[in-house]
């Protein structure tokens, strides 16, 4: 498999980011989208990762579609991309991310679990488990991810 | 799964990876992004933050 990512295009103010995924399915556009949060006694600001694919038949977002075009890695790898992008921007902020359904979530732990070795050293990552926040480790069935550059 | 997924390929190192462009339209007002960030507001709200970014 590939990883590396597609080219993707960034708002001026490096909130929204796409990028077209190509394969036997066709070409689907994908939104990645940066959102403030208003969280109490955070002493840091912290955003959402909201990612999805734009429907344009029906002009919205869907991010329980299964795709199915053959290129997961090379997606993760350009949301990847668009973290790193974001945060080159914002480093003193924390991205909280969870997947729209379990098994999304079970793979994007999988994904940072077999990259953690690169990934450990440009982030400081934390996981939800067991109504507790943790530092990431690997095969831990987190609920809900944050990272912050170091 | 192969490589590094934060490495950077031939097309990052020109520059062209990432490329600012006014046509990306804002997704601030999209119900689906504000819905799921009031769904993370909750989940944050409710069960807080590692210690080190808590007031």
């Amino acid at each position: 498999m590939n990883s590396l990512p597609y080219n993707l295009e960034v708002s001026p103010h490096f909130l929204d980011f796409e990028f077209s995924s190509t394969g036997p399915k066709g070409e689907v556009r994908k939104i990645v989208r940066f959102t403030k949060m208003k969280i109490a006694d955070a002493s840091i600001e912290i955003y959402n990762i909201g990612f999805g694919d734009y429907n344009k038949a029906e002009d919205r977002i869907d991010d329980l579609i299964v795709t199915d075009n053959k290129d997961s890695e090379k997606v993760m790898a350009s949301v990847a991309a668009a973290v790193m992008t974001f945060t080159d921007q914002r480093p003193d902020t924390l991205v909280f991310a969870q997947g729209s359904t379990a098994v999304r979530t079970r793979y994007y732990n999988m994904v940072i679990a077999y990259h953690h070795a690169s990934i450990k050293d440009i982030f400081d990552v934390w996981g939800h488990h067991s109504g507790q926040w943790e530092v990431f480790k690997r095969n831990k069935p987190y609920t809900a991810i944050l990272a912050k550059r170091k | 799964m192969s490589g590094n997924i934060l490495q950077k390929d031939q097309s990052n190192n020109n520059g062209k990876t990432v490329v600012v462009s006014k046509k990306v339209k804002s997704h601030a007002k999209d119900p689906f992004f504000i819905g799921k960030t009031k769904a993370a507001e909750a989940f944050l709200n409710k069960h807080g933050l590692p210690a080190v970014f808590t007031k």
